[in-house]
């Protein structure tokens, strides 16, 4: 049997605030943004949810049920520097880590059990060392799969620390709402709805042919986590399966002009991070929120991958045109790239729209300036800000 | 109808036309083969309405006349299936089984309707009329005429650089550049284009965009014998192949292929003479280990490095003449490889460009067939 941990940092971001600022710890810390602006809120200390505040909840809605929160943006280069530092104190245990998230990790550590000790003992060490080293606290599940290991890390939130045993796992599942199974979305959630499923414990007590008739082999997936059955194996090197940014604007907007000039700035972004992790892309996503909340993502696949951020505009926006983007007022865009591929050997066209050669010479180029005199040092006029904002300011 | 005919000869012509029939098709007609008697000779058809084939079975007698329409797959399978000599097929009275009776075995087969058949192309019949009488087809329609042979070298050497999945059609298609006494074929897959001369008789100046798929069936359909001459004819924006007895048509590609003159590099920086099974076998080799290979040519050799950082790497000199100066170029190695592969010359010329151009391979003695590559741009 295998022996797998999920660590799971706590309210990650908020902790690492609280760390970083010790007159901050105690205290409500809302991580996201102010509370004037539209951002929702991305993290929050366990401080604040006693106020009602979650992830996702928009930051003017955190304002008024928290109006002593600390409201903070998010640092993301820090996290990450703290997450590779979490990550790093993982990897002395097995070599099988998974980064899963930011803050988030399985491990594997069947094989170091009897080095380290029972996986019980390493993962206890493991929490121990985060919270003393790096001064964070974190929950741990300790099972024999995937499945298992992040129900526990999830079941005692804060600081919690589950060792889920193979005969406790049916009735320890039973109660628990099918969304906690790995791939029920919203959308699922409701198909089992009608199905009359809510909890695992419906699914445990369907015959497995009557699930594999309604929903086929997704059926058949259920029917084995809900017996705490997975044996997708922990895979230590996750590349990087696609690269987006999105904004939410100040006030919602259906100025066509502007919403081309953010998209461009969100494509240039894209662009420069596939060219700094020498990645190049062929699927280019955009996603559209209306004022409504209504969100469409569409996507199309480009003849060839690129890591322009020319390229990537002119079909995202041509994506943007087809879904009649402006026709109502937008809230939110979003831009990103997948279907990532290595750069190191790129096949050049014969007949090609754009001169290749001459944009990989461009962005070269203009890359190298960057690396050197920052990001600002060189950029489009159109991304500038315009006269009558400077002014403003 | 009624008709008698051999097993052996009807199991071949079937297999030919059973060629056409779409595995999958939103007309379900379509999976059925039309059988049809014209005067004292059995036709067999099939169709997915992009191409079509009719094959004239022989050694047919026909004891009552007509046009019915089977199951595709079924009918060939038993046909095959059933021992060497002589079938009887034949219509019920009332016009919806059909018939298929050996010595010893008897088989009954539900008709299609023949009405809801899609009509095949007038000029299917025509031509076969033609054929049949021997007459000189009309010079308005007539392309040209090419050895079998011939025809399976050219499509050889021309479908491989091509992409028939792709949804641009200038490269799920090949260009067809007709003139006085030569048909010039020209592929592209965008990374690389192939150019293929070849001397037909043909009074015609005229391009056209065949279907990359169609080429390779009528590679397959007329490639099994050598000698055969096959006729080409345009007739209403159709292509039709003909020869033993077999008619192939397809539909043309309408569509605009890229002026691929302006790609044929002139100039080029080096250019080197190579054995064309040493360097193949070399590539071959150094593609395990990434098909993305540098190229490093030089006095005398090139030397082939392939390398993955997460896999591994392996080099190789291959020897070879060089003229000019020293230079680094990166490959896709099954492009080469291709190339190498569909000729049978013992030397290759590589004329080479540096600054991420084209550059061309051709057989040493050979200005009739000519390969364009785009390098690959590698980061080490």
């Amino acid at each position: 049997m295998r022996k797998i941990i999920h660590l799971d940092m706590d309210a990650f971001f908020a902790s690492v605030e609280q760390r970083d600022h010790p007159d901050y710890r105690g205290k409500p810390v809302i991580v996201g943004g102010s509370p004037s602006s539209r951002g929702v809120v991305s993290t929050c200390s366990y401080e604040a949810r006693k106020f009602g505040v979650h992830s996702a909840m928009p930051l003017c809605e955190a304002g008024w049920r928290c109006p002593q929160g600390i409201f903070l943006p998010v640092r993301l280069k820090r996290y990450q520097e703290i997450s590779g530092e979490i990550m790093a104190i993982l990897r002395e245990y097995t070599p099988l880590v998974e980064p899963f998230s930011i803050d988030e990790a399985f491990l594997d550590v069947t094989g170091s059990e009897l080095l380290f000790g029972s996986a019980e003992m390493i993962a206890r060490k493991v929490v121990e060392r985060i919270d003393e080293e790096l001064n964070l606290p974190a929950s741990v599940g300790v099972a024999p799969n995937k499945f298992l290991a992040k129900i526990g890390s999830d079941l005692k939130k804060p600081r919690g620390f589950v060792v889920i045993k193979t005969e406790d796992v049916i009735p320890l599942l039973a109660p628990l709402s099918v969304s906690k199974l790995w791939g029920v979305g919203p959308k699922n959630q409701e198909q089992l709805r009608k199905l009359g499923i809510k909890r695992i414990k419906d699914i445990q007590d369907l015959p497995v042919k009557i699930l594999r008739d309604q929903l086929g082999e997704f059926g058949e997936h259920l029917h084995r986590l809900a017996f705490g059955l997975d044996d997708r194996p922990v895979l230590p090197r996750q590349e990087i399966k696609s690269i987006g940014h999105e904004t939410t604007f100040q006030k919602d907007t259906d100025d066509r002009e502007f919403l081309e000039e953010v998209l461009l700035g969100l494509c240039t972004r894209v662009a420069r991070r596939l060219r700094k992790s020498d990645l190049v892309g062929q699927v280019i996503m955009i996603k559209l929120r209306d004022t409504d909340f209504k969100t469409i993502t569409r996507q199309t696949t480009l003849y060839y991958p690129t890591a322009f951020e020319e390229v990537i505009f002119k079909y995202a926006r041509r994506l943007a045109e087809e879904n009649e983007w402006g026709l109502k007022p937008l809230r939110l865009i979003g831009v990103s790239i997948s279907g990532l591929q290595k750069n190191s050997a790129v096949q050049l066209p014969l007949f090609s729209e754009v001169r290749q050669e001459d944009l990989h010479r461009l962005h070269q180029t203009v890359d190298r300036i960057k690396d050197r005199f920052g990001e600002d040092a060189i950029t489009r006029g159109s991304l500038l800000p315009k006269e009558c904002e400077k002014k403003k300011i | 109808m009624k008709v008698l005919c051999s097993q052996d000869e009807l199991a071949r012509s079937l297999q030919i036309a059973v060629r056409a029939v779409p595995t999958k098709s939103t007309l379900p007609i379509l999976s059925g083969l039309l059988l049809e008697t014209r005067d004292d000779l059995l036709f067999c058809f099939g169709s997915d309405l992009e191409k079509g084939i009719e094959v004239k079975v022989p050694e047919v007698t026909i004891i009552t006349p007509g046009r019915v329409v089977v199951s595709g797959k079924t009918f060939y399978d038993i046909i095959r299936h059933l021992p060497p000599g002589r079938i009887e097929m034949s219509v019920d009275e009332d016009g919806k089984k059909f018939n298929i009776k050996t010595t010893h075995s008897f088989f009954q087969l539900n008709l299609f309707s023949a009405e809801e058949y899609p009509a095949l192309p007038e000029d299917v019949k025509t031509i076969a009329l033609l054929r049949e009488e021997k007459t000189e087809t009309n010079e308005d329609v007539s392309l040209f005429s090419i050895s079998s042979a011939f025809l399976w070298k050219a499509v050889k050497q021309t479908v491989y650089a091509t992409a028939p999945e792709d949804s641009r059609p200038f490269l799920s298609s090949i260009l067809w550049e007709l003139s006085p006494n030569s048909l010039r074929l020209v592929g592209t897959d965008i990374n690389r284009l192939v150019l293929k001369d070849l001397s037909v008789k043909c009074n015609f100046q005229n391009n056209i965009l065949v279907p990359v798929n169609s080429m390779k069936e009528m590679a397959t359909i007329f490639g099994n014998d050598p000698d055969d001459e096959i006729d080409f004819l345009l007739f209403n924006r159709q292509l039709y192949a003909v020869g033993n007895g077999v008619i192939f048509y397809t539909r043309l590609i309408n569509a605009q292929f890229p002026r691929y003159e302006q790609v044929i590099p002139e100039d080029f920086t080096g250019e080197a003479l190579l054995n064309r099974e040493a360097f193949l076998s070399a590539l071959t080799r150094n593609s395990l280990i990434d098909r993305a290979v540098k190229l490093s040519f030089s006095e005398g050799k090139v030397k082939i490095f392939s390398y993955e950082p997460d896999f591994g790497q392996s080099s190789e000199e291959v020897a070879c003449s060089y003229e000019g100066k020293p230079m680094d170029i990166g490959f896709n190695a099954v492009f080469i490889m291709e190339f190498l592969r569909s000729v049978i010359a013992d030397d290759v010329v590589f004329h080479l460009s540096e600054g991420m151009k084209a550059s061309v391979l051709k057989t040493k003695n050979s200005e009739k067939y000519l390969y364009v590559l785009m390098p690959l741009r590698l980061n080490y």
